[in-house]
């Protein structure tokens, strides 16, 4: 069975271009648009990887991977950090929430895949 | 393709991004910024510069990166935030608008190193060095380099690899890791367990496996290193290249390894991310150790969860739920929406056919019969507003634009103003947001250009430097009212009205109210070339503007107060989808006139009708005399009458608060009518706004009244006065 | 074009007094019986006016009169071509319609050079059978000009 990846990205594009990608590769997707509505579907679908956007509305993705890492749900969920930022302080403050890694945004759909591979099961 | 359709939809979220930039930028400025706001403005480029890498747009990308910059520097501190940068960042804005539009359009790219300097300038951006990715840009290196390499030289390192706990809680697996560490070559990984103490003494924070790792791969050091990439903090990590030299003092491979993961699945159920150590009982009690650590994180798994339902969850989550839901929404393509409201229309025609039908089978109203109608009448007015309530939306987002047009004109004029909105969340049918756009810019532009005076002038009357236009929105007995104020000069009635008369507009002996007098800059023929400036020119007049409200059903005027500004002042109906309607038969045919634009109706009597001229009939009323339009000759359907001893006359207003009589044969009744548009298969003709189609299925011709009076009074001198032909 | 002449077209062909016209089927939306009409004011002759089309405003243009050929008031047996051109549908008024062709492209000649400014107007190609001469109208050029009747 494939594995089934939640993107959560406040924006209709990135979800798009997530889902293309990665059901491209053969992921079953899952997508939310915002933390929130992350943590939702994370208990709807137990999805496999998680990758998250991190400015969001409602529920940044900070507070989204801090929920999830706080309890609730499958502790050693791969989560990975959308960021178009080559910002270090970011991605600290992303592993320090919680974050498995991150993928930099634009992103090149072969790398968006060997990370996700990279942390799937 | 599935790209080109993402594309799309990356350039549909842009609109609705920018807007959300806009008003942002908008709220900051008139109410000083608050983190909220300053967020979402920043997501909202944020956005855009995302999206726009994913389709290689550059130009956008950088300048939306500094952009992003700019409003980091105000988003990390408040205070930073100041009029001239707020207004900096709007025009920035506008620029980026500017940028999207080119990309989407594959257009001539817009030019903004000047705008970029400037934001770096004065949000003191140090000009970006290159990327950081520019540390692992692979080495060109020839082909036959390549092949000496693959074939000769293998590297070899031996890696020492020890995860602290938060690897562990970062979702990590050691178990990945070598899996990746395996596909750049042959690994031997060893564990060591040293680490690992007995379960009396264990401690949760450093008590973990570490493994020794040698590994023989034609990949470089850093293709090495970035397997642990995302680890590089949470763990200990050494990597050594090392001679290549005897295939190392490996005790224990790869293969064995994963034997043993085999072995012990209730581990790595468990956990797999602490991987089991091999053999040794030391190490079993080692990995009991750890499970029991473990059970930290078993009892806020999902299944522990699930058995213990009372198990508190961790405050966070809590919150989560407890956090509003925003106004609940659905999303619906607006082409479903249009089909709901083209059959409604369809209902409501069905509905007046019903009671026509009803009404003449002779029915009383008070009968059961008339009862159930009239139940239906109110149930179909209920549905209508419900119906059209799904495509009203805020006004706000036009209103918003305007402020991009304010500045335009400041900076083409050297002007300096600023706009305040009120009433900016009026909901109005998306077809009058539409369509109002144009008209207001150019009113804005108007207002601006010939409303807000110099700067000098300002100081000189003791106004502020900075004038002020103020977009006010309202609804008033089911229309909705748009004024623009301004606190400019006013209008010059002097210079108006000998321009009017220059250019033939009305006649040197007119005596004409200042509010006419006003209202004449909407004459057509008024503002000609030699008037437009640069600015609101663009070679429309005010009389297109008028046109064009009216076009949309709407009224125009102005008043103004000279020295202290001056008022526009549309009302326009809440939607173009369905009218009030007078239905009125005239040379055989069926017209509706909009009731909106009726003061009453009369029944003609030729003693009532005076000739003017040669041609042109005047009906008096009470002491007013009104200028006749025989809608049939007028339409060129019928010759002119003779006899003005039959028909019903109707007292139109149009814009200016002139008054025409529309001569008709007869009145057939008033009724609700489903607006249809001409230009969908044809196009727009003269004297016609719009066309319905009645209970009996034919078709019937809405009247475009201000345009069919507007004409007549081009023709007709305006305005007889009554002694004059007494 | 092939050579071999496998390649066919399909005509909708219609009769307008004593002459045979056609339309490309692709072209051709419906065939409906004529409906009186509501006239329009401000504009030329042979467009009759509009009717309802399943709640959509369709504009009529009498074929006979735009080609200037002789024309009497339509009655119930008249006929209405619904062509689309681009976004735009309208209808076309003409006396009935008398077959559906498959032809072939050597049937198909280009429009001889005549002496009238309606072939070159109005007329594409022209079908010669053995027996018929049918000239293929170009539904775009029926409507009249837009911009100058917005003038």
């Amino acid at each position: 069975m494939s594995a089934t990846v939640l993107t959560v990205d406040d924006s209709k594009t990135m979800r798009q271009m997530l889902s293309m990608c990665l059901s491209g590769a053969g992921f079953n997707v899952v997508t939310a648009e915002d933390g929130a509505d992350g943590i939702e579907k994370l208990k709807e679908s137990e999805p496999d990887v998680v990758i998250t956007d991190i400015n969001m509305p409602i529920m940044d993705g900070f507070e989204f991977i801090e929920t999830v890492r706080g309890g609730g749900f499958n502790a050693r969920l791969p989560i990975l950090v959308l960021t178009t930022e080559s910002d270090a302080a970011k991605k600290a403050r992303a592993r320090d929430a919680g974050a498995t890694g991150w993928i930099v945004k634009p992103f090149d759909p072969e790398k968006l895949i060997s990370a996700v591979n990279r942390v799937a099961p | 393709m599935q790209l080109d359709s993402i594309r799309e939809t990356y350039f549909a979220e842009c609109v609705d991004q920018l807007a959300e930039l806009e008003t942002g930028l908008f709220t900051i400025s008139s109410d000083g910024p608050d983190i909220e706001t300053v967020n979402s403005v920043f997501r909202a480029v944020h956005s855009i510069k995302g999206g726009a890498g994913a389709f290689a747009l550059d130009k956008l990308v950088s300048f939306a990166h500094v952009f992003e910059n700019a409003l980091d520097v105000i988003r990390n501190d408040l205070s930073q935030s100041s009029e001239s940068r707020i207004d900096l960042l709007l025009r920035s804005a506008d620029v980026l608008t500017d940028i999207v539009q080119a990309a989407k359009d594959d257009s001539e790219p817009v030019d903004f190193t000047e705008i970029a300097a400037e934001l770096e300038k004065e949000f003191n951006l140090e000009a970006e060095p290159e990327e950081e990715e520019v540390a692992f840009d692979v080495v060109p290196i020839s082909l036959d380099d390549l092949e000496i390499e693959v074939e000769e030289n293998k590297n070899r390192f031996e890696i020492s690899f020890a995860p602290k706990q938060e690897l562990y809680l970062n979702g990590h697996d050691p178990q990945k890791i070598f899996r990746e560490l395996m596909d750049l070559g042959e690994c031997t990984i060893t564990p060591d367990d040293s680490r690992v103490a007995g379960l009396e003494r264990h401690d949760l924070a450093n008590d973990h496996l570490s493994w020794t790792i040698t590994l023989e791969t034609t990949s470089l050091e850093n293709e090495v290193q970035a397997v642990f990439e995302w680890v590089l903090d949470a763990c200990e990590l050494d990597i050594k290249e090392i001679e290549t030299g005897s295939a190392a003092d490996a005790d224990f491979s790869i293969d064995d390894f994963l034997d043993d993961v085999s072995d012990l699945p209730e581990v790595e159920e468990d956990d797999p991310g602490l991987a089991p150590a091999p053999e040794l009982d030391e190490g079993v009690s080692a990995i009991e150790a750890i499970s029991e650590v473990a059970g930290i994180d078993d009892l806020s798994s999902g299944e522990a969860l699930a058995g213990k339902p009372e198990a508190a969850p961790s405050p966070k989550a809590a919150e989560t739920k407890e956090k509003p839901k925003t106004s609940k929404s659905i999303r619906v393509d607006s082409e479903k929406v249009d089909r709901l409201i083209n059959l409604m229309g369809e209902m409501v025609i069905s509905q007046s056919m019903l009671t026509l039908q009803v009404n003449e089978a002779g029915f009383a109203s008070a009968s059961p019969t008339g009862l159930a109608l009239n139940e239906l009448q109110t149930l179909t007015r209920e549905i209508q507003s419900s119906v059209m309530s799904i495509r009203a939306q805020p006004i706000k987002p036009v209103f918003m634009r305007m402020s991009r047009v304010v500045r335009e004109v400041c900076s083409a004029t050297g002007k300096k103003a600023h706009l305040v909105l009120e009433g900016e969340h009026t909901e109005v049918d998306t077809t009058v947001i539409e369509g109002l756009s144009d008209p207001l810019t150019h009113m804005i532009r108007n207002s601006v250009d010939h409303g807000i005076e110099s700067i000098e002038d300002r100081v000189a009357a003791g106004k502020p430097e900075a004038g002020e236009i103020k977009l006010v929105a309202s609804h008033s007995s089911g229309k909705i009212v748009i004024e623009i104020h301004d606190d400019g000069g006013g209008i010059n009635r002097d210079k108006v009205l000998s321009l009017a008369i220059d250019k033939g507009i009305v006649s040197p002996e007119a005596k004409l109210s200042d509010e006419e007098i006003d209202n004449l800059i909407f004459a057509p023929g008024f503002s000609t070339a030699d008037e437009i400036t640069d600015v609101s020119g663009r070679g429309v007049g005010m009389d297109v503007v008028r046109q064009s409200i009216q076009g949309l059903g709407g009224r125009v005027n102005i008043s103004s107060i000279p020295g202290k500004g001056s008022v526009f002042t549309m009302s326009l109906p809440l939607t173009l989808a369905i009218l009030d309607g007078m239905l009125v038969k005239t040379a055989d045919q069926m017209f509706v006139i909009p009731v909106s634009s009726m003061i009453e109706t009369i029944r003609l009597k030729s003693a009532d009708v005076f000739q003017i001229g040669d041609q042109h009939m005047v009906f008096k009323l009470r002491n007013q005399l009104i200028p006749i339009v025989d809608v049939g000759p007028e339409l060129g359907f019928a010759d002119k009458r003779t006899q003005y001893d039959e028909g019903t006359v109707l007292v139109v207003e149009s814009g200016n608060n002139s008054m025409s009589a529309f001569l008709v044969d007869s009145i057939v009744g008033q009724q609700q009518v489903v607006i249809k548009s001409m230009e969908s298969n044809y196009a727009r003709i003269p004297s016609i706004a719009a066309a319905t189609i009645l209970g009996n299925g034919r078709i019937a011709l809405i009247l475009d009244v201000e345009e069919i009076v507007s004409r007549k009074v081009r023709e007709v001198p305006p305005q007889p006065v009554l002694d004059e032909i007494a | 074009m092939s050579e071999n002449n496998v390649e066919k077209e399909e005509f909708i062909v219609f009769r307008v007094g004593q002459q045979e016209f056609c339309v490309e089927i692709t072209m051709t939306r419906e065939i409906r019986g004529w409906t009186q009409s509501t006239t329009l004011p401000h504009s030329p002759s042979f467009l009759m006016g509009v009717i309802n089309l399943r709640g959509t405003i369709l504009p009529i243009v009498n074929l006979a009169k735009r080609l200037g050929l002789p024309y009497e008031e339509p009655t119930e047996r008249h006929v209405i071509i619904v062509v689309q051109v681009e976004d735009k549908t309208f209808g076309m008024l003409v006396d009935s319609v008398s077959d559906i062709l498959d032809v072939g492209t050597e049937n198909l000649r280009s429009v001889p050079e005549l002496d009238t400014k309606i072939a070159e107007d109005f007329f594409n190609r022209v079908i010669v059978l053995e027996d018929r001469i049918i000239c293929e109208i170009i539904p775009d050029k029926l409507m009249p000009d837009m911009e100058s009747l917005a003038a």
